[in-house]
């Protein structure tokens, strides 16, 4: 796919659309290279050549499509390759590394916390939401399947829940799990929780397997 | 770039070339690992054929019946000539890269690659340090130290044993489930583990000692408090917010096949119950295990192809036909004639090499 030249408005362009995240990771995978093409490394000297703050977010946009298609190593080793003069002096890259720390240790607090009290750019925010809003779902599914009875402040602080209402026990906070089919006993004050299933995507036979079987079948006859 | 032209030349990329090579050793260097993932996820059924042991006129790249095996020849000039190391350096570098992304079952296959391959009888130092890092990956991936491919020569498990012992050694310790005595070998051996540039590994070994020590708990016991769980796999304190946090986290990530039941007092731990005995739903788990069948399925299908091409290939080489001509005349001599017509085949070439003695 031809796509047109990295510039600050194509970017921010597709941070925006609502196009799925292995689609915007392919369009960012294809502009790595314009992207690094704009620092010039000789020996231990690095010098940007490009628009700092289209590469600041470049990056930062290219690192929440690597959470947001779960491919959380992938995004340790992208802050390895972002160049480091930038990384010393962007807010927003910094705030990814602390990012990728939380999410790393799997300190889901933190993760709410650095996304919602952080300060991001404007043009990011679009991705910001798509990845609360993604790991919200993918902790309720995780702690769905990992929990037999969990207690409510436990539950709504995996899914980053105002701790206030818990105390308070909200119904509306109440009603975040029931929805999903979970039971409430005020009783105990637990939540019961029903695993909840998400079926694996069907994996197509690729192109080359279904020639290979084709061409087995036009040897057998 | 590199990339997209192995595969646009050869989309199944089962034939290796020098590019492959090119390919992982800069996706390496970059730090750029998933870059290489749809080229290493791909099976490498075969290497160029050398220009003797090409039969038939080398198919077109753009012939649709062709496989790549046909056009991407030692003579063909996609590859340049790649050595016995070359092949290591492949396997070697692509079991680096499935590291580094923690996809430690893909790297134990690599590695295993490496680690077995055949040798006259000198071994290649790459093979050692695949087998060092074999070790630490089975650790990672199985919590134990796994032997070496059954193909693997006696004499070469031999040499990998004695050239990486402190590897061996950390990993009976390891399997002795004594995490004081682990820490203290890590430490004596540092020096070793940063000369092989392996410390990131055996960090990751200490830090998987405690997942392992609870899943094998799992062996023996039902369910347990997670204080008694700490008690048993560290035999150390531990504050139990802490272990409760280290333990959800496990059983979240789907590392360990166990639920967690918490009670209604705030300040009580939660119960561990290993899913083997428990009614908790199994769903989500056999439908991954299905979609992992699945995967394993298509796989099949494609080396099942591959194999019959090979297949084919041996059958219509020099060799092959050379000792069919051979076994034939021998068999039309009178040596042989009682044999069944399936059986022949095996014993034509039994018989063959009494005949060349005589």
């Amino acid at each position: 796919m031809e796509l047109p030249p990295l510039t600050m408005e194509q970017l921010s362009m597709l941070v925006a659309s609502n196009s799925p995240p292995s689609q915007l990771f392919e369009a960012l995978t294809e502009y790595e290279q314009e992207a690094c093409l704009m620092t010039e490394t000789g020996g231990k000297k690095e010098v940007i050549r490009g628009d700092i703050q289209l590469l600041s977010l470049f990056y930062s946009s290219f690192f929440f499509v690597h959470l947001l298609t779960d491919q959380v190593p992938e995004a340790r080793a992208l802050t390895k390759r972002m160049p480091k003069s930038l990384t010393q002096q962007d807010i927003a890259l910094q705030n990814c590394m602390t990012l990728l720390r939380a999410v790393w240790q799997t300190e889901h607090g933190q993760v709410y916390q650095i996304l919602r009290g952080s300060p991001w750019p404007e043009r990011l925010q679009p991705l910001i939401k798509r990845y609360e809003s993604f790991f919200q779902d993918k902790t309720l599914i995780s702690v769905s399947r990992s929990y037999e009875t969990i207690r409510l402040p436990v539950a709504a602080g995996y899914l980053g829940l105002d701790q206030q209402l818990v105390e308070q026990e909200d119904p509306n906070i109440i009603a975040n799990f029931t929805n999903c089919g979970w039971k409430w006993d005020p009783d105990t004050k637990l939540l019961h929780p029903k695993p909840i299933m998400v079926r694996p995507a069907a994996t197509q036979p690729n192109n080359g397997i279904r020639e290979a079987m084709g061409m087995l079948g036009s040897r057998a006859s | 770039m590199i990339r997209d032209a192995v595969l646009r030349l050869d989309p199944s990329a089962a034939v290796l070339m020098s590019t492959h090579l090119l390919l992982v050793k800069l996706c390496l260097q970059a730090k750029a690992y998933s870059y290489a993932l749809p080229v290493l996820n791909k099976h490498v059924y075969h290497f160029p054929t050398l220009p003797e042991w090409s039969h038939s006129e080398a198919s077109m790249a753009c012939a649709e019946d062709a496989s790549s095996r046909s056009f991407v020849t030692g003579i063909s000039g996609f590859s340049s000539k790649l050595t016995y190391q070359d092949y290591l350096r492949y396997f070697l570098y692509g079991g680096m890269i499935f590291m580094a992304l923690k996809k430690w079952h893909n790297a134990l296959h690599f590695l295993g690659t490496v680690v077995s391959m055949p040798t006259a009888n000198s071994v290649s130092l790459i093979m050692v340090e695949a087998y060092k890092k074999w070790v630490l990956v089975g650790l990672l991936e199985k919590g134990k130290l796994c032997s070496p491919p059954n193909i693997t020569a006696t004499h070469v498990v031999r040499i990998y044993q004695s050239l990486a012992r402190p590897y061996v050694s950390l990993a009976q310790t390891f399997e002795r489930g004594d995490l004081a005595r682990l820490k203290s070998e890590v430490n004596a051996a540092k020096d070793i583990w940063c000369k092989d540039n392996n410390f990131g590994l055996v960090s990751q070994v200490v830090d998987v000692f405690f997942s392992r020590s609870v899943i094998k708990l799992g062996r023996t016991f039902a369910a347990l408090t997670v204080a008694d769980l700490v008690k048993q796999a560290l035999s150390s304190p531990v504050e139990g917010s802490v272990a409760e946090s280290a333990v959800s986290s496990l059983v979240m990530a789907g590392a360990l096949d166990a639920s967690l039941a918490e009670t209604k007092d705030p300040d009580g731990l939660s119960i561990l119950r290993f899913t083997g005995d428990s009614s908790f739903p199994r769903l989500p788990h056999e439908l991954d295990v299905q979609s992992q069948l699945k995967g394993e399925q298509q796989l099949m299908e494609h080396l099942v192809g591959n194999l019959e091409e090979i297949n084919t290939a041996l059958g219509m080489s020099d060799e092959c036909l050379d000792g069919l001509q051979r076994g034939q005349a021998w068999a039309a001599s009178g040596g042989v004639n009682s044999a069944a017509p399936g059986e022949t085949g095996t014993l034509e070439m039994d018989e063959d090499l009494m005949g060349d003695m005589s």
